[in-house]
């Protein structure tokens, strides 16, 4: 960042975050909800290191997931991004096959 | 939305405090119409006859999908439903499907978003949410502090925040008490002034100080219920440690909440039952306080007297959230999938299921009486 120099409001923003000073302010949330990056498990393991406390199946839970943002980077984020990619299927357990892919544009 | 959460550190004493059962409540229990309300996809609030457990009427619900969380009015009859990507709240005769109130947070240059918080005051007359705001510039997004927003009922279909007041962040589900306060589920369960925006500690989680052989608790509410005893339980997790290596591995795992009476606004917070399993609701059974019911991949029963899990069946998938009937006798387990599975509350056996057109999602599963 040096050899950079900070030239608008969201530059310098950014420059701020960079600070290590800043580091001390950042803390874990304990209620982890609404398009917060969250190192939880994902569908994979669970607290437990097992699979029982899952939520089982996948399909059961993919809304919760969408809805809330819960898990931003696995499920498309219907909250704010992507409203539309539930449209049509409105139950997942019998329909996911018709949920799509979400590809960035270019 | 799975619930796979880190546990961290410690606090004081837990206080037991008064144990009001509603004995008027009680006694009206079986007279009184009851009415099962969820939501689910693309946008239908569900009205069922619990004396029957059948459908009665579907009504749109304006806007995209999401939440469904909901806040029910004093007299039962109009649900307030949070929706449009968790951004207005619309109020609904769920005989009629009329809808009589509509609060559309958003305005072009500030996004509002309101995770799960709608609640309604104890005369009816003002709808309460957090707003969690960010205005949207050219170039970038800038967060906004939250506030609780403050609406009045009767303003109708353009009901715009009459007050507003600074809140902490990351807040969930709230609740309305009788004595004016709005019971704020975040790091600690407080309780905001509906009048001054004070604030005060209910129980303290984040940031309970029980010294070092307690680990922190970590506490998790997405839904709403507690109707029945005009209650409100934020669940949590906590470890004892055997001693101060804080070892995970030799710890005690322990169920506990903080349980607020909204009549009184008096909390009672203790460890409840041992930590076997993850369950993401639990709800009070309304003949006896001491004894719990939860949901997740199962359905569970436990004495918080005795501190005890007294008995567990399998579901057929995860549900998120439970509720039960007046009367205490069955158990209504829903959210996540398109059925609602349904108990007998003293041997937890399934009786029975309603299936909806859609998914619930994250919505709540709430009974309404009507008075």
């Amino acid at each position: 960042m040096k050899h950079l120099k900070s030239m608008n409001k969201k530059a310098r923003m950014l420059e701020q975050a960079a600070n290590p000073d800043q580091i001390e302010e950042v803390v874990a949330m304990q209620t982890v909800v609404g398009c917060t990056a969250t190192t939880d498990p994902g569908w994979e393991i669970d607290a437990f290191g097992g699979l029982g406390s899952l939520c089982q199946p996948m399909e059961a839970d993919l809304y919760g997931c969408a809805d809330a943002c819960w898990w931003p980077a696995q499920v498309p984020d219907t909250m704010s991004s992507h409203p539309e990619w539930g449209e049509g299927v409105d139950n997942a357990t019998a329909d996911w096959r018709k949920v799509n892919g979400i590809f960035q544009d270019d | 939305m799975n619930q796979n959460k880190g546990i961290k550190t410690p606090r004081r004493t837990v206080s037991l405090c008064g144990a009001l059962l509603a004995a008027g409540w009680m006694a009206g229990a079986q007279a009184a119409e009851e009415y099962l309300l969820t939501v689910t996809r693309p946008g239908l609030l569900h009205v069922i006859d619990m004396r029957t457990n059948t459908l009665e009427r579907s009504c749109t619900v304006p806007g995209e999908f999401g939440s469904g969380a909901m806040a029910l009015a004093p007299d039962g009859r109009t649900a307030y439903v949070l929706s449009n990507m968790w951004e207005d709240v619309y109020g609904i005769d769920i005989k009629t499907c009329e809808i009589n109130f509509a609060a559309k947070q958003s305005t072009p240059e500030i996004k509002v978003k309101s995770i799960q918080s709608v609640a309604v005051s104890a005369d009816g007359k003002e709808l309460y949410t957090v707003q969690n705001r960010v205005r949207q510039h050219p170039d970038r997004l800038e967060a906004l502090a939250p506030q609780l927003a403050v609406f009045n009922i009767a303003d109708g279909l353009e009901a715009k925040p009459v007050r507003t007041f600074p809140v902490k962040r990351r807040i969930t589900k709230i609740a309305a008490t009788s004595t004016g306060e709005v019971i704020l589920g975040g790091g600690d369960v407080e309780a905001i002034d509906t009048r001054t925006g004070a604030t005060r500690i209910v129980t303290p989680l984040a940031s309970w100080d029980r010294g070092p052989l307690w680990a922190p608790p970590d506490a998790f509410a997405m839904h709403s219920q507690g109707e029945h005893l005009n209650e409100y339980i934020m669940p949590y997790v906590t470890a004892k440690f055997a001693d101060e290596s804080a070892n995970m591995e030799t710890a005690e795992w322990w169920w506990g909440m903080s349980r607020v009476n909204l009549e009184t606004a008096e909390a009672e917070a203790m460890e409840t039952v041992p930590f076997e399993f993850i369950v993401f609701t639990f709800v009070t059974d309304p003949n006896n306080r001491d004894i719990l019911y939860g949901a997740f991949n199962q359905v569970s029963k436990h004495d918080i007297r005795e501190k005890k899990t007294l008995a567990v069946e399998p579901l057929q998938h995860t549900y998120y959230a439970i509720n039960i009937s007046g009367d205490g006798k069955t158990l209504y387990v829903g959210g996540t999938a398109s059925d609602i599975s349904i108990h007998d509350a003293g041997t937890l056996k399934k009786l029975g299921s309603i299936e909806l057109p859609g998914d619930m999602s994250t919505a709540d599963l709430r009974v309404a009486r009507i008075k």
